[in-house]
Parts: C-alpha cells; sequence; structure tokens
C-alpha cells in the first residue's frame, strides 16, 4: 500500500504541490491523472524518498519513506518514464544488476530471472545485448527489471507513451494480472483510454493540488458528462496541457 | 550488503570491459608515453652524437685562405657547398661573415683584426652553431697568438696563469634529471587519459541514458553506487598507468641512453614499489574525474571539464621542476610527492620512507573525503531536481 498525506513541496516561491494525500490500495489500480507540469512527477520523487517534502510524509507499506529509505524502496518497483538502459549488457544482465540492487543473489537470482524472463515471454531477447532494441523490448526489460524482485508495490511513470498496440496490450494484461494477485499499483498518466480502461480509481491532479478522487464512473457523474476525457477537462477547468 | 556491491561492481566493470571507446583510451595512454618518450630520446642522441655542417655566406674570403681552410676543416662551409636537402632550412638561417681587404696586411704586421659576424642571434636553431662558430675564432686566434709568443722566444702559458679543472659529480644516473621528470609525468598522465572515457560514461553518460535516477530510487545507498563506480574507474587508470610505467622502463632501458651520459636502473623491486604507489593515486585520479563528471549534464559538457583536470598531471611536475625552491610539505602533496618518489627512484636515488607513506595517506585521506562528498550530494534535492 501507498500512502502519501498532506505532502507539500515548495521550491523557492514556487509551489510544486500543494497538500495533496491520497492511498493506493493493494488489489487495485490507481491512476494519477494531471496535465503536465500537475506536480505528478514530484509526487512520485516524494514517494520514492528523492525529494523531501515541505509537509506532511510518504509511506511504503506503512513505512515512512522519509525515515527509512532504503527498507522502503525494498517493497516497491519503477516503472520509470524514459527506459534508460545500458546498451552493452544484454537484457539479462540489465535486469540482473537491478535484481541485484535488491539483494537478490545465488539461487534465488538465478530463479527470479528465469521466472521474470517467461512471465514477460522475453527468452528470445535475454541474452542479446540491448543495443538496438525495440521501443516494445525497452518496454519489457524495464517491467522486467520492476518486478524482478516481486515488489508488492509497483508505480508506473507514464508507461505507455511511445508505445505500439501490442506492448501496450501486454503492458495491460501483465497489470491486470499484478493487480489480481494483490499487487498495489500505481500510474500516472495524461492518457485519458488508459486509464480509464485500467484503473479502479482515478486521482486529477492539476496545478498541485487534487480537485477531484474516484472511481471513473464517478468522476463522469461528478462532472456531468458522458467520457472520462470530457469529465476530466471539466474538472481541471480548462483543455490546457491534455494533449496526449 | 556485500551481495549489493558485489553486483554493483560486477556491472560497472561490464559495461566498462565492453566499452570499446574506453578500451581504445586505455590503449592510447598506454603507448603514447612511451613512443613518445623513444622519439624524444633518439632525436636527442643524434642532435649529440652528431656535428652538422654550418654554412656561412663569406665576403672577403680570398684574403684569408688559411682562416677559410681551418673552418672548414671543423665543418664550417661556405655557403655553395650547402647540399639539397639542408637548403630549405639554411636560407631561413642566414649567417655572414666579413673579413676586411686589409686581412693579410694587418695580420703581417701583428695588428688587431675586426671580423664581423651577421646572423639572428635569437634564433634558437642558430645558437648552437653560432656558440660553435665563436668558439673556432677564438681557438684559432689563440693559435695564431701562442705561434707569435714562442717565435719571441716567451712561454705562451704566460698569458694563462690560472687554469680551473672541473670534476662532474653528476652519475649516468642523477645526469637524466629532466628526462625522468618527463619519464614520471607520462605515468601520472596515463593515469586520467585511460579512465577519462571510462569515469564519463558511468556517471554522466548514465545521467544522459535516463538511467540515473532510477539508480537513485533503489534500495541501496548512494555511498555503495559511488563505490561501485570509483572502483571501476580507479582500476581502469591504475591498471594502465602501471603497463605504461612498465612499458617506460623497458623502452628506457632498451634505448642507448648511455650515449647522452645517462642511464636508468630500475630493477623489480623499484617497479613494484612504484606500483605500490600508483595504487592510491588511481583512487583519487579516480574520483577526482567522477566528482567533476556528475556535476555535468551530458557526456560532452563532462569531457571539457574532465579535460582541464587532465593538465593537472602535466602542471604538477612542471611547477616541481621551475620551482627554485622546493618547499618541504611539497614531498607529502597528492601527485607532487608521488612525482618526486619516482623521478627519485628513476635516477637511482634511494627511497624517501616517509614521505612514500605520508604521502599515501594523505592521497587516500583526501580521496576518501571526496568519495564521501560525491556520496551524499547524489543524495540532495538539487542532483534529482536536476535530472530532468
Amino acid at each position: 500500500m501507498l500512502k502519501v498525506d498532506n505532502i507539500s513541496k515548495t521550491f523557492g516561491d514556487f509551489t510544486a504541490v500543494d497538500g495533496v494525500s491520497f492511498e493506493a490500495k493493494d488489489g487495485e489500480i490507481t491512476g494519477i491523472l494531471g496535465p503536465n507540469g500537475a506536480g505528478k512527477t514530484t509526487c512520485l520523487r516524494i514517494l520514492y524518498g528523492l525529494l523531501k517534502p515541505t509537509t506532511g510524509y510518504a509511506t511504503i507499506d506503512g513505512i515512512d519513506v522519509q525515515k527509512s529509505a532504503i527498507t522502503a524502496r525494498k517493497s516497491l518497483g519503477i516503472f520509470p518514464d524514459q527506459f534508460g538502459m545500458s546498451e552493452r549488457l544484454t537484457a539479462r544482465e540489465q535486469i540482473e544488476y537491478f535484481a541485484q540492487m535488491h539483494g537478490l543473489t545465488g539461487a534465488a537470482l538465478k530463479e527470479a530471472l528465469d521466472r521474470v524472463i517467461k512471465d514477460l515471454d522475453m527468452a528470445e531477447i535475454s541474452d542479446r545485448r540491448t543495443e538496438g532494441f525495440s521501443q516494445g523490448q525497452r518496454m519489457k526489460v524495464t517491467l522486467a527489471q520492476a518486478l524482478v524482485h516481486r515488489p508488492k508495490n509497483l508505480v508506473l511513470d507514464e508507461p505507455t507513451r511511445g508505445l505500439d498496440v501490442m506492448s501496450t496490450r501486454l503492458l495491460r494484461e501483465q497489470l491486470r494480472k499484478l493487480k489480481d494477485e494483490g499487487h498495489c499499483i500505481l500510474f500516472s498518466s495524461h492518457v485519458m483510454q488508459e486509464v480509464a480502461a485500467l484503473c479502479d480509481r482515478v486521482i486529477v491532479v492539476a496545478k498541485g493540488k487534487i480537485v477531484a478522487n474516484g472511481s471513473p464512473e464517478e468522476l463522469c457523474k461528478l462532472a456531468g458528462k458522458d467520457s472520462l476525457e470530457d469529465a476530466f477537462v471539466a474538472i481541471i477547468g480548462s483543455d490546457e496541457g491534455v494533449a496526449a | 550488503m556485500i551481495g549489493v556491491l558485489k553486483g554493483l561492481v560486477q556491472k560497472e566493470f561490464r559495461e566498462a570491459i565492453r566499452d570499446r571507446r574506453a578500451i581504445m583510451a586505455g590503449l592510447f595512454a598506454i603507448f603514447m608515453g612511451p613512443v613518445m618518450m623513444a622519439g624524444i630520446i633518439l632525436f636527442q642522441i643524434d642532435e649529440v652524437t652528431e656535428i652538422k655542417p654550418t654554412y656561412v655566406e663569406f665576403t672577403g674570403a680570398e684574403h684569408a685562405p688559411s682562416l677559410i681552410s681551418f673552418l672548414a676543416s671543423q665543418k664550417v662551409l661556405p655557403r655553395d657547398k650547402i647540399t639539397e636537402d639542408e637548403v630549405a632550412k639554411w636560407a631561413k638561417m642566414p649567417i655572414t661573415f666579413t673579413i676586411p681587404d686589409d686581412y693579410a696586411t694587418n695580420m703581417a704586421q701583428g695588428k688587431p683584426i675586426t671580423l664581423i659576424i651577421n646572423a639572428d642571434f635569437s634564433n634558437k636553431n642558430l645558437m648552437k652553431p653560432l656558440r660553435r662558430f665563436e668558439k673556432i675564432i677564438a681557438q684559432y686566434s689563440r693559435s695564431i697568438g701562442s705561434t707569435r709568443l714562442l717565435m719571441r722566444g716567451i712561454d705562451p702559458r704566460i698569458t694563462n696563469p690560472l687554469l680551473l679543472n672541473t670534476q662532474d659529480t653528476a652519475t649516468p644516473e642523477s645526469k637524466s634529471g629532466l628526462m625522468m621528470g618527463i619519464l614520471a609525468m607520462f605515468i601520472m598522465i596515463s593515469l586520467f587519459t585511460a579512465s577519462m572515457t571510462a569515469a564519463i560514461d558511468t556517471s554522466a553518460g548514465e545521467r544522459e541514458r535516463h538511467s540515473l535516477e532510477l539508480i537513485l530510487c533503489q534500495p541501496v545507498p548512494t555511498s555503495m553506487v559511488v563505490l561501485s563506480k570509483v572502483l571501476m574507474v580507479s582500476a581502469y587508470g591504475t591498471i594502465a598507468s602501471i603497463i605504461t610505467m612498465i612499458a617506460m622502463t623497458f623502452t628506457m632501458s632498451a634505448l642507448p641512453l648511455e650515449k647522452l651520459g645517462m642511464s636508468v636502473m630500475v630493477d623489480f623491486s623499484t617497479m613494484a614499489l612504484i606500483a605500490i604507489m600508483i595504487i592510491p593515486l588511481g583512487y583519487l585520479a579516480g574520483i577526482f574525474q567522477l566528482f567533476f563528471a556528475y556535476r555535468a549534464k551530458s557526456f560532452k559538457e563532462a569531457q571539457s571539464y574532465l579535460s582541464m583536470i587532465l593538465l593537472l598531471p602535466m602542471m604538477v611536475p612542471m611547477v616541481i621542476t621551475f620551482l627554485p625552491h622546493k618547499p618541504l610539505w611539497l614531498d607529502y602533496v597528492p601527485l607532487a610527492g608521488q612525482h618526486l618518489i619516482m623521478e627519485a627512484l628513476y635516477k637511482g636515488e634511494g627511497v624517501n620512507w616517509p614521505a612514500y607513506v605520508i604521502t599515501a595517506l594523505v592521497t587516500t585521506v583526501v580521496a576518501f573525503v571526496m568519495t564521501a562528498i560525491l556520496a551524499k550530494s547524489l543524495k540532495s534535492e538539487k542532483v534529482v531536481l536536476g535530472l530532468s
């Protein structure tokens, strides 16, 4: 379970996040929806323990990330917005690197690698260097390195950006499967269809504040619109930055 | 935690060994030194051992045939004797030598004769030929003077009451001082040039590939991340530097240094001493480069920072060489201390043990403090905010 309670973050005069509180429950997919510059990335960085909130706190499975970042991060898997990887490592070595950072060694390490490679159906590419990988293949490696240590919580930052239909489908299937296994999934996006199709709960942020919180249906009802996209525009009050 | 560090180190070395650009940089660093050194020395030997003819434009040569033939015997030749491949060189540096019309008359009467030499005395290439020319004329003049005294029944030695006997205590090893300084400099430079590319790739390069943020989000202390990287970068530099040292030593002992009146006597145990000394220095060079490369946002920016750092191992020996009074504490300063020890060892002098130990300690402490600062700075919000 991921939780942030009344977090704010100011940089000089600028308030990036202003009193945000939300919870992402186990067995649910929670979406953070907001236009560019709404404070999504700052929120996530506070949750990872990279930035110190001006007020409030964030917890991962009840552990305060400010107080014990290293312990808290152990039950966290992160799927970043950019698939940065070392092109001189093979896919397997790349995943191994992240598994080792989570403390896996020896037989447990090998087992974890074999399992995640099989789960994501990437045996064919696992011993190739990642140089020249397609965006879809990179997505698989990135997802594998986020999941190899079987984290209870998974955070995805704009996961479907630049992915083709097949890769998006594969990612969605994986997320549903993880949700059914009881994982907690938090997912930031500005793609409406994505959020509508996947999320049990949507948190809409704009200008650093939460402007709505509920299931996609509830949000539509709240705004009196039929589609989530219209509801979103109505809720944040402008169509600025919604281009997906 | 040991397992985590092992994983981090394994990844760094896997990447570094497969980095063709970094390997090339390492090989370049290893070969550059010995090749350049051999070039310099062979050129010097050529310069020193062979007297090259000097070509002079004579005016009034017909008045002094015996002087002209004496000059010719000393390889000072008239300009028309110039060989084809030397024409271009001597066209740029004319020397004219004027013998007055009354040379023969004044010579016969024992009156002083003024000879005129006209050349650009600031020309570096002419310095040696002109000095030699002056000596030859002085020698010729002295021999005529002595003959005149003898003919008058006077011992010519009467004009030379004092004789100076110069006894040089320089050994063939110590004569090579400057050369050994250059040698030590090359060994230090390779410490930096060999590891520069690897250092940039693992820091600024990783940031450019958008991998750094994700790594900082993992359950590992930044100190371990920095440690794994500095281990790799230092290993690169240290290994290259030690290989350079060995290659240099063998190159030097293969060259005919005795022709320059020098010799290098470095045995296996001396080489081992230098190798051990290089290890803490390699650590410092590694962390120094990472420290600044992490302040850069891109590979290119880091390259421009680190090429400035590359000046360090060149500046330090230069300052040491040209410092008139070397302060004592210089013995303990990283880079300077090691340079002095290496120079002394190559000159065949003994090891200054206190300096050897204290420099190693000082170097390690400075490197360790820099490691700690870098690890701490990677936790700062400024670095995180600079990521996107």
